[in-house]
């Protein structure tokens, strides 16, 4: 296994859109704390801090698509052979894959984090105090600024053992990638009629898309109200839904032919 | 007994309606080149894939005495393989991609280093596989498969996109592991590099192994003929004929050497008689033609 990690990290950090990804997301975060100081007056300082300067919503398309590419390039370049022909499972492959993904993710949760708490020190608009309290909450800034980015990191898992689940099924990284993607989106499009139907039909809160809703529940606590759902039941239902996608996952890579 | 490299017993494969294997059974000796031959869709590279866990297969696979499964397939540690065309990843080099698959022990860089020169792959090594050739992606598929030294070597048409001199490199290569002990089950439709390196032949056809015997064995099947060039040919092949040989043609005299018939009788009559000889050449029946016969048969 430690040396399947080894390999998936190897091929990680050697491809250059991985580097490119933490470039842009560089530019991007400083850029958009930039952007928030040109044009303070359409934007609010505090809530942008709190929100990484919407980095982690480019995180999510970057880790959709290195999650699918992470399965379905290896049957496109026809390397799946020379990994599964060593001696370990296929279980142990798709373990070490997810591993690498998750290490991936840290990174760049990391890497947001540090740029979001170096614009506090760099950028005067930002410079308050980290233990101030946003209208409505009970919590410091750095203590919002930590469960939002948690709660996202969390959803985000959500979304990519479904991308692993479709990878693993399909062979095809567009298809994995095409779920990830609607799936994010299927959040704003469908979640009106969702609410309606969950106040109308109570068990049907216990979906996984009302899961996605995590990441703004945390900070928006009215939208309780909406899910139906507590924080604690979302925090619980997304790690579930993780651990079945993840299951359905690995029992559907662990028959695939090669 | 030693254990067999290789033992494969009652192998089956479907594919839907289709049965493309039925109980294949075969043995690799260790330190052995083992050809597996066969027209297109024979079931080869289905073999192939069985043995190396790439697909599900009924029937017991056993590498160097241990139980190699769908599932569990511990035993292939100690083996390479490269299966229809090389699996490689175009971002990496060469050597990148030695390294991704090498097993992490203290000589790992000597080991990929060794296999870069036996090769003769050090000029494009560090460079992109991208802009590799046909010839360059078949040798790094090769490399990935001979870099952890394994004792046990599948190759499915190997000199595919080689030129002859990497041909030839190969040939010397896979003959030096071998020496040293390594044992190759290779395919190939190039009868005649095949013919070069194995020892033991498996003939499959439409499935199924209709042969398993050594190279020397076939070729023995092989009719073997005497081409001389005398001083009177059409007299000496008069008197070869009235002396119970088989001639089959008169200038130059072609004569058949059955099991009992010795080059020196011939040369013995014929000087007897006052024949002068000229030339004298041997002359086998054809490899591929043998294989086509049996798979015929």
């Amino acid at each position: 296994m430690k040396n399947l990690y080894r390999q998936e990290m190897f091929k990680l950090l050697k491809r250059r859109g991985t580097w490119w990804g933490l470039g842009f997301l560089v530019l991007q975060n400083i850029g958009f704390a930039w952007l928030g100081v040109v044009y303070h007056t359409h934007t609010l300082a505090k809530e942008f801090w709190v929100a990484g300067f919407a980095s982690p919503a480019f995180i999510v398309f970057m880790m959709i698509a290195a999650c699918a590419g992470s399965i379905s390039s290896e049957f496109e370049y026809n390397t799946m052979k020379n990994v599964i022909t060593q001696a370990y499972s296929r279980s142990a492959v798709l373990v070490s894959k997810w591993l690498a993904m998750l290490t991936y993710s840290l990174m760049l949760y990391g890497l947001v984090g540090g740029l979001t708490f170096a614009n506090h020190i760099v950028w005067p608009d930002y410079r308050f105090a980290l233990t101030a309290t946003l209208p409505g909450s009970q919590q410091a800034l750095w203590q919002d600024w930590l469960t939002a980015t948690s709660a996202n990191f969390v959803t985000l898992w959500l979304l990519l053992s479904v991308v692993f689940l479709v990878a693993a099924m399909l062979k095809k990284g567009l298809v994995a990638t095409l779920c990830g993607i609607v799936g994010y989106f299927a959040l704003g499009v469908i979640s009106r009629l969702m609410f309606q139907l969950i106040d109308k039909w109570e068990p049907l809160k216990w979906n996984p898309i009302n899961f996605l809703n995590y990441s703004v529940q945390v900070t928006m606590p009215l939208l309780t109200k909406l899910t139906h759902l507590t924080n604690t039941q979302m925090f619980w239902g997304n790690l579930g839904y993780i651990g079945l996608f993840m299951l359905l996952g690995l029992y559907f890579f662990s028959q695939k032919e090669v | 007994m030693e254990t067999a490299a290789l033992s494969v017993r009652r192998l089956t494969k479907s594919f839907g309606r289709k049965q493309a294997l039925h109980h294949v059974s075969f043995d690799c000796q260790p330190g052995h080149i083992v050809g597996l031959i066969g027209a297109n869709g024979a079931g080869k590279t289905t073999i192939m894939k069985a043995i190396l866990s790439l697909i599900k297969a009924k029937g017991d696979i056993t590498i160097n005495g241990q139980v190699s499964t769908f599932r569990h397939h511990a035993a292939l540690a100690d083996v390479g393989a490269l299966i229809e065309y090389p699996g490689i990843y175009p971002y990496l080099s060469g050597r990148n991609q030695m390294k991704l698959f090498a097993t992490p022990t203290a000589d790992k860089n000597q080991r990929i280093q060794t296999i870069i020169q036996e090769l003769h792959m050090a000029p494009y090594i560090d460079r992109r596989v991208k802009g590799y050739s046909l010839g360059m992606r078949q040798k790094m598929g090769i490399a990935l498969a001979l870099v952890n030294n394994p004792s046990l070597v599948i190759l499915d048409e190997p000199m595919n996109g080689l030129d002859p001199q990497a041909t030839k490199e190969l040939r010397e290569l896979i003959q030096k592991k071998q020496a040293s002990g390594t044992t190759f089950l290779i395919s190939s439709h190039i009868l005649s590099e095949l013919q070069k390196l194995a020892e033991d032949l498996i003939v499959i056809d439409h499935g199924r192994v209709v042969q398993q015997t050594t190279m020397r064995e076939l070729l023995a099947r092989n009719q073997h003929f005497l081409s001389l060039t005398t001083d009177q040919d059409l007299r000496a092949a008069g008197i070869l004929a009235e002396n119970g040989y088989l001639v089959t043609a008169h200038a130059p005299v072609r004569v058949q050497l059955r099991s009992t018939d010795t080059v020196a009788a011939v040369l013995k009559i014929l000087t007897t008689y006052g024949v002068s000889i000229e030339d004298v050449q041997h002359e086998d029946g054809d490899f591929e033609q043998s294989v086509l016969d049996l798979i015929r048969e």
